[in-house]
């Protein structure tokens, strides 16, 4: 990981994409942060801070030149008070935070996403290319949910299958061709059974996981996560990409 | 003289600032000059390591955060291998927050650190409302307390501060209980209880059903139980409760605190004890106070 340890800083809003009610893309000028490597996290601060309240920890969806993005689906009330956000608005920004994804230099990288969990891919997609093949199945329970990709599922909209996106995961492991690797972020379950499907099928799984959290820095242990040799690993600390075989799924 | 000197029970403090067990580890280093601190508070050991509660733990309420961490820690032969060299070489001192599930397995770990450098105290932790065993069905019984200090207090010449929980009918009695059993100084106030209710499910926010409500929205809770405590005892209090900028460590040490821990909201700015510190220098300076001169001074 780039070391940047301690870095926090104001940044100001540069662009703010609204893609319909519940989830908007946030554009933010810091050069430091832009070099967050793909599943590192942000902790974020609107500014000025009148009441109490937590950071809000989001994925690093992308980057471009000195800016960073983040995408935001407004869930609680951290995220309601992100959405208040415009342009040339400050926010408070500890990070990048956290390990990243394995970047591959050469390969076939099948990337799998649920709703939010669409966010850390992006990044991973533009870093694992030219170099790497890469196909990117993306599912959503409402339209509103999708973004692009190179198959969606979904039981509304056209442009999407029916069905899971665990279902287009299965048969993509099952087709000739071979992964190298899969990466996958999304709800519990979803990554639950991406988990199952990888195992069987042989091919490592790498997933970033989302949790309440408090500091993001490794001192609050509110973030946990169980771990298959016991105990807990925090979220923000340890991950927030694990390889999926250090997860207790089923606890 | 440094205005802003003061004395816990037995230790020195260049500075009355600190940082509230649970809410601090040296990752808090990367974020600002530790050694600044007056004092350096781990989080609470247990004997044997602990793996904490079932998530999730956390829940954001309006002013406070419910948490239910349930003691995780790599139990007490861990911490004095990896971690103590590593608080020591800080160079504040270090009080070791540690709990325990019966008196005699207290006195052990006492008589177990007593035989390592680098503690300068104590914080008994009787209080923590988020476990079974090691928690604060100990702190909410005036003879227990009374008993465990007495025999804790036999074995060791370093600090002994005794942290009690605002979540008993009379947090007096308690705190007079430790002072009589021979604790040299007290820590208030632990988290309160508190619960969320998805209304939705039903559920509660947090997987252990109850848990510690900590942040601004208790100061008051913090800042009563302080005064109060202050004025039935003679020996030192620690504060914490709320504490989100210097004007509230001013209103904690005019309570009656002689030092103050920074918990929750270091959360949102990781540097906030050393700004609490930068403030209530600048606000004795204003004053023409030393602490000291602060200590007890509200009114009504």
């Amino acid at each position: 990981m780039p070391s940047e340890s301690g870095y926090r800083a104001v940044c100001r809003v540069v662009r703010k994409l609204e893609h319909n009610e519940h989830y908007f893309t946030l554009w933010l000028r810091d050069a430091t942060i832009a070099r967050a490597v793909p599943g590192q996290f942000v902790m974020l601060q609107p500014q000025p801070q009148t009441d109490f309240s937590l950071r809000i920890p989001l994925c690093v969806h992308d980057v471009e030149d000195d800016t960073f993005a983040v995408l935001v689906r407004v869930v609680g009330q951290g995220t309601r008070r992100l959405a208040a956000v415009r342009p040339g608005d400050l926010l408070d920004v500890m990070g990048p935070l956290g390990n990243g994804f394995t970047l591959m230099a050469e390969g076939r990288a099948l990337l799998v996403s649920g709703g939010i969990g669409y966010a850390p891919l992006r990044l991973l997609q533009r870093r694992l290319r030219p170099g790497c093949v890469t196909q990117w199945l993306h599912g959503g329970r409402t339209a509103a949910d999708l973004f692009p990709a190179d198959v969606l599922f979904c039981d509304e909209g056209v442009a999407a299958r029916q069905g899971l996106v665990t279902d287009g995961l299965r048969e993509a492991l099952a087709a000739s061709g071979g992964w190298d690797r899969v990466f996958a972020c999304g709800p519990h379950a979803m990554l639950a059974a991406c988990a199952g499907l990888c195992t069987e099928a042989g091919v490592p799984l790498e997933v970033s996981l989302e949790a309440y959290m408090a500091c993001g820095i490794g001192v609050c242990h509110g973030c946990a996560v169980p771990a298959v040799t016991g105990g807990y690993m925090a979220v923000c600390k340890d991950g927030p990409v694990f390889n999926a075989q250090e997860v207790d799924w089923n606890e | 003289m440094n205005r802003l000197s003061t004395k816990l029970g037995r230790i020195e403090l260049a500075n009355p600032v600190t940082v509230a067990s649970g809410t601090f580890g040296l990752e808090s280093g990367d974020w600002y000059d530790l050694s600044r601190l007056g004092a350096l508070v781990s989080k609470t050991i247990t004997l044997e390591p602990r793996a904490g509660n079932q998530p999730p733990r956390l829940f954001e309420t309006s002013g406070g955060l419910l948490n239910s961490i349930g003691l995780q820690n790599p139990g007490l032969e861990a911490f004095l291998r990896d971690e103590l060299p590593l608080y020591a070489a800080v160079g504040p001192p270090l009080m070791v927050s540690f709990s325990a599930g019966t008196v005699d397995e207290f006195c052990r770990m006492v008589e177990t650190m007593e035989k390592h450098e680098g503690i300068a105290g104590y914080e008994v932790n009787v209080s923590c409302p988020n476990v079974e065993r090691e928690g604060m069905a100990f702190g909410t019984d005036a003879q227990v307390v009374y008993d465990l200090t007495r025999r804790l207090a036999a074995l060791t010449q370093r600090e002994l501060c005794v942290k009690l929980t605002p979540n008993v009918t009379d947090i007096v009695t308690i705190a007079r209980a430790a002072q009589e059993g021979g604790a040299t100084s007290l820590a208030l106030i632990n988290t309160l209880l508190g619960m969320a209710i998805d209304p939705e499910t039903g559920h509660s926010r947090i997987a252990r059903g109850v848990a510690g409500y900590s942040g601004p929205a208790i100061k008051p809770v913090a800042v009563a139980c302080v005064w109060r405590v202050a004025q039935a005892v003679n020996i030192p209090i620690l504060a914490m409760g709320g504490i989100a900028g210097w004007e509230d460590a001013v209103e904690l040490i005019r309570a009656g605190a002689c030092a103050v821990a920074v918990g929750t909201a270091a959360f949102v700015s990781p540097d906030l004890p050393v700004r609490v510190l930068d403030g209530l220098d600048a606000f004795l300076a204003r004053k023409e106070l030393t602490l000291a001169e602060l200590v007890g001074t509200a009114t009504f």
